[in-house]
């Protein structure tokens, strides 16, 4: 799947779950969909772990530099 | 002395004049009037001079009188003078008191007072005088206050000096500046400090120095005097010249309790030319202290401003910490509500479609059924209508089937002719028939059709 922002991914699959959630999914389409939120989901989640550890990396360094 | 004679010798009628005076004159008396033409005179052993008298207005000469201080005379009068309160000496243009004897000189033909002594307090309380008429006058135009309101320099190195040069004044002054180390620039303006010149001399001593770049303020000094030789600083000129230039004046004449005008109308004074120059080196020593404490202020609010930066920073490190973490968490949580979102309604959605798929599956079976039912009757019906409508079961029932001769079937009494030969089927056998009657209406027994 082609890397997008976080913020878009999120609407994406805002979106997505949306239609999932209102039952508005034809049947045809809803294993795609279901697929294409669960890529959004995993890479939503891997994008706040990273975040996570680099911020936690970076309040480590500066705490350090400022004890 | 005798009239007759007509006529008198001019030592005679000298010598009677004299006489006259003496007298006339039996006493000493005290006259008061200004000194004119003594200091050109005063070095003689006799100091021969005038006393003159002035009108107040116009200042013009309205009575003049010689006067003589013996060489005998004049240590007991330097004693007199030399122990008044406020030491002076005699010179043009000041106001005396002297205790004369008048005399007539008869080889000069002159009048003139000998002067036996000197009351100086006369002359004291007329300087006074003019000078508290003087201060009240330049007071009530504001005068003094006007160097006063100039802005002092903050760092007044730059001095414009109003004194005799290499004077003992001059040296002291340079002297006190030097030992401070400081760097002061000192433009001396050699200066008449007494005497009657000195007034214009002054004035215009501080019009060259206000109009010098270098010079910050002005000092005018010389070393102290007697009331009589500072008096050429109470003077109203030096005054109004200190009021209009555009330099603060700092002066140093004489002692405090004799507070010339030229002191008053300065911005600050000082006792002598030693106090004007401490006085400024106090003015650098304290900018100077000034500055470190505001240097030192300065580095405190500094240090107080980086310490509550620093605290304000330390909280934002951990309010950033915690949003974020909150910011993450939250993320998480609508991820994993999106997961069970996930994980539930799909499943729901193949459900419903499958329900709706069973639905249309019974409702097609329950239409089959009746459709069919519905079928089957109508094709027994049918079925049954086709049975009763067979020939065979008709011929049974009584029905017959005629013909006529060409063969076609007879189906209206139009068709027949009388005497017609008409062949008739039944279920068992057929028959020929010859038409007799013809009745309109089925009636065997009458109503012949003719």
């Amino acid at each position: 799947m082609k890397e997008i922002k976080y913020s878009k991914a999120i609407e994406k699959l805002d979106e997505v779950i949306h239609k999932i959630e209102q039952e508005d999914v034809d049947v045809d389409e809803l294993s795609l969909r279901v697929k294409e939120a669960v890529q959004l989901i995993e890479m939503c989640r891997s994008k706040i772990e990273k975040a996570d550890l680099e911020v936690k990396q970076i309040v480590q360094t500066f705490q350090s530099q400022d004890g | 002395m005798l009239y007759d004679d007509s006529f008198l010798t001019v030592s005679q009628l000298n010598d009677f004049i004299k006489d006259v005076l003496q007298m006339g004159f039996p006493q000493r008396v005290w006259v008061c009037g200004e000194i004119q033409g003594y200091n050109r005179n005063k070095d003689k052993s006799h100091v021969f001079f005038e006393l003159c008298e002035k009108e107040l207005q116009s200042n013009k000469v309205v009575a003049r009188i010689g006067l003589v201080i013996f060489s005998g005379r004049k240590a007991a009068i330097n004693d007199i003078l030399d122990h008044a309160e406020n030491a002076f000496q005699l010179k043009d243009d000041i106001e005396v008191k002297f205790l004369c004897k008048v005399d007539f000189y008869p080889p000069h033909g002159a009048v003139r007072l000998i002067v036996e002594s000197i009351d100086p307090t006369y002359t004291l309380g007329k300087i006074a005088q003019e000078k508290q008429r003087l201060v009240a006058l330049l007071k009530k135009k504001g005068t003094f206050e006007r160097n006063k309101a100039l802005p002092f320099p903050v760092v007044p190195l730059g001095i414009g000096l109003i004194t005799a040069f290499d004077s003992a004044a001059y040296n002291d002054f340079m002297a006190e500046l030097a030992s401070s180390g400081y760097g002061f620039t000192v433009l001396c303006r050699n200066t008449l400090m007494q005497g009657k010149k000195a007034e214009k001399d002054v004035c215009q001593a501080l019009d060259t120095l206000q109009n010098l770049s270098e010079v910050d303020l002005i000092v005018i000094t010389r070393g102290g005097g007697s009331i009589a030789e500072l008096s050429c600083f109470d003077s109203q000129l030096i005054a109004e010249k200190i009021a209009e230039i555009k330099v603060p004046v700092v002066s140093g004449i004489g002692h405090e309790i004799n507070m010339t005008i030229t002191d008053m109308a300065a911005y600050a004074f000082q006792k002598t030319p030693t106090a004007v120059a401490r006085y400024l080196v106090e003015r650098i020593q304290d900018f100077l202290t000034g500055l470190n404490r505001r240097g030192q202020d300065l580095l405190g609010k500094a240090q107080d401003i980086i310490k509550e930066r620093e605290q304000k920073l330390t909280q934002s490190v951990q309010d950033l910490r915690q949003g974020v973490f909150y910011s993450l968490t939250c993320q998480k949580q609508e991820l994993t509500r999106f997961e069970k979102s996930l994980a539930l309604f799909p499943f729901r959605i193949l459900k419903r479609s499958a329900e709706n798929i069973q639905s249309q599956q019974k409702a097609l079976g329950a239409g089959a059924d009746a459709f069919l039912k519905n079928a089957g009757a109508r094709l027994k019906h049918c079925r049954t209508i086709v049975e009763l409508a067979r020939p065979e079961n008709l011929f049974r029932k009584g029905f017959s089937l005629t013909r006529l001769p060409d063969g076609s079937v007879l189906k209206s009494i139009e068709q027949l002719q009388s005497q017609d030969i008409v062949r008739t089927k039944l279920l068992d056998g057929c028959f020929e028939s010859r038409v007799n009657h013809i009745y309109k209406e089925e009636s065997l027994e009458g109503d012949q059709v003719q």
